[in-house]
């Protein structure tokens, strides 16, 4: 699978903060990894960085497991391409969301309703994930993996 | 509340993927959807493993993975704990899971690409609901009620046994699918010796199904003929539309082309969203397939499974009672009338021999055995002015072709009917009494015999 190191290029700026689908995946000192969907990302210092928004009643595991392991993975789709770009990385830092972060959390409902849309127009033209408050959580990124639909994948993404 | 697999059966069902997270053994965790997951009984799910991938790695570093899945009724999350067990490679458990990729694959010529390596089992230690993943909720729609579902099952059940003939059997039985559980499009389907499945029945179709085709192990009714097994597939538009994506990023990498091979257009519905097919078996042997359809997700339940198969066993005995009814019919002497009188619109058919195949005015009719039969009747009534005739004189011949045991007669003769009707209504095969019918013609008609189109 193709797999590059940061900064990350124009078309994959542009391919994560158009995404449909935000994965943040993270694992406990137990072993035992967890997983939130993220309501919002945005690229930092120069490609280096990401910033991504989780809402916080769904992220108290995430958060403990990010204070006793600083790895991330965060996972990007773009439907109905089914490719996704995932970056690999350590913490740099947590905070509360601000009212910047609540703005382009609150346009990712639209995104949702791409992402659910197989369930049907009924549920998604009423259902809102929720995603406020939310927690913004910086990764400073190690290892970008571009993948393209599934059997094409190689080992590691 | 402890919730159980059973509970939350909607989100396996394939029509909104999984998210799943791992970690490797240096503690890098990582997160990826999964699509196909299967309930394997209390305590146990199986994720396919189709391609190789840094999930299934992870699961062989460190057993422990989460897994959240939704329901496609409501949209409400539920998160799962998971501890790898085992993968299997074979037994009905993998089987299971492979054909229902196969059947999705064959539609979009990808079989030799979607083919299931194994079934990863994993025991599932905790399941709890992600309170909050919504600002609203729903509650989910009502499920039929047992007792909904036994008095569904008795109605369906007394007009299977009140049956007159297969055709009343097999559109009755549609029509009570429908009537009773709304399942609106259905087709029934009968096995032919080259390996295709002829569609002889039909429900919400308007009757042009009727004469369809399937080859045998392509989609899923073909699926479930070649392996006699119920299949039912939910979020089928998601699974084409991956599959597509699929298929282009191949076809524009220019690899392995040779694995990829044309397209089969999907039969009944071309905006069917789920799909369920129910073989129709007396021991193993293959007597026609169900095959229901419907535009919406989430029509086909996991209860109508077991409800389905138990219809089915009785379909397909009353198929074979009717059979074997009919082959136990006396033999007397099949009475000879005179031609009816002819209508005006002269009707011209075609035999093309080489190919088995009957045309009508230029246009396709039927094949196979149907045609030969055709044939024959149209033949001995225009050489000894024959209009009436026994089933047991058609097996009898040996030149159509029939199997000598089992031979399906009704189901062509039904089949023949039907086509009749739809192409050329001034022909009508009409029984007259058990294993008996007459071919009455209302217009004149002209008998040309080719040995190739």
């Amino acid at each position: 699978m193709p797999e590059s190191l940061p900064p990350l290029r124009p078309d994959q700026v542009a391919y994560l903060e158009g995404a449909t689908s935000i994965l943040v995946g993270s694992c406990s000192s137990a072993r035992m990894p967890e997983g939130v969907r993220g309501v919002g990302i945005r690229v930092l210092a120069g490609g280096g960085r990401v910033s991504v928004l989780v809402p916080t009643a769904m992220a108290a595991r995430t958060l403990a497991n990010l204070a006793s392991n600083p790895h991330l993975a965060v996972t990007t789709a773009s439907f109905p391409t089914y490719s996704t770009i995932q970056l690999k990385g350590e913490l740099v830092a947590v905070r509360d969301g601000d009212e910047i972060d609540r703005a382009l959390a609150s346009s990712f409902q639209a995104r949702f309703a791409t992402e659910f849309a197989w369930a049907g127009d009924a549920i998604t033209r009423t259902a809102r994930i929720a995603v406020w408050p939310c927690t913004a959580i910086e990764l400073a990124i190690e290892t970008v993996y571009t993948e393209a639909p599934a059997p094409l994948a190689k080992d590691a993404t | 509340m402890t919730i159980s697999l059973h509970d939350i059966d909607r989100c396996f069902q394939r029509v909104l993927p999984g998210v799943i997270s791992t970690c490797d053994r240096d503690d890098v965790p990582n997160i990826n959807y999964v699509t196909q997951i299967q309930i394997v009984d209390d305590r146990y799910i199986a994720l396919s493993y189709q391609f190789p991938t840094k999930t299934r790695l992870n699961l062989e570093q460190n057993p422990f993975a989460s897994l959240e899945v939704y329901d496609p009724l409501t949209l409400d999350a539920y998160r799962l704990e998971l501890r790898f067990d085992r993968a299997e490679t074979s037994g009905p458990l993998f089987d299971r899971l492979a054909w229902r990729i196969e059947a999705i694959a064959s539609y979009t010529g990808l079989t030799k690409i979607f083919r299931l390596r194994a079934a990863y089992i994993c025991e599932v230690t905790a399941i709890e609901r992600r309170v909050g993943f919504l600002q609203a909720e729903f509650a989910p729609s009502a499920r039929a009620e047992p007792m909904t579902e036994m008095r569904g099952l008795r109605l369906v059940s007394d007009r299977i046994s009140r049956a007159r003939d297969l055709d009343e059997l097999l559109t009755g039985t549609l029509a009570a699918l429908d009537e009773v559980f709304g399942f609106t499009h259905g087709t029934i389907l009968v096995p032919e010796e080259d390996g295709r499945l002829v569609t002889i029945a039909s429900h919400g179709y308007g009757g042009t199904s009727i004469g369809a085709e399937v080859r045998m192990g392509e989609g899923l009714i073909g699926v479930v003929a070649k392996n006699r097994t119920l299949l039912r597939v939910l979020g089928l538009d998601a699974n084409l539309t991956y599959s597509r994506q699929v298929r282009a990023e191949f076809e524009r990498a220019g690899a392995a082309t040779q694995l990829v091979s044309a397209e089969v257009p999907l039969p009944g519905l071309p905006d069917a969203r789920s799909q369920m097919a129910i073989p129709l078996l007396v021991q193993d042997r293959l007597l026609g397939v169900i095959a229901l359809e419907a535009r919406d997700t989430i029509t086909f339940s996991q209860w109508h499974e077991a409800f389905l198969q138990v219809l089915a066993n009785q379909i397909a005995s009353a198929m074979e009672n009717i059979a074997e009814r009919d082959e136990d019919e006396d033999d007397d002497d099949p009475s000879t009338r005179a031609p009816a009188p002819a209508g005006p619109r002269p009707r011209a058919f075609t035999y093309f021999k080489n190919d088995d195949c009957v045309f009508v005015d230029g246009e396709y009719l039927i094949r196979n055995v149907p045609a030969k039969i055709l044939w024959k009747l149209l033949r001995m009534r225009e050489s000894e002015n024959r209009t009436e005739f026994s089933n047991r004189e058609l097996r009898l011949d040996p030149n159509l072709g029939l199997p000598a045991f089992k031979d399906n007669l009704e189901s062509r003769l039904i089949l023949l009917r039907k086509r009749l009707e739809q192409k050329c209504p001034e022909l009508k095969l009409v029984s007259t009494r058990r294993g008996r019918f007459a071919l009455e013609v209302g217009c004149p008609i002209e008998l040309i015999e080719r040995e190739t189109g």
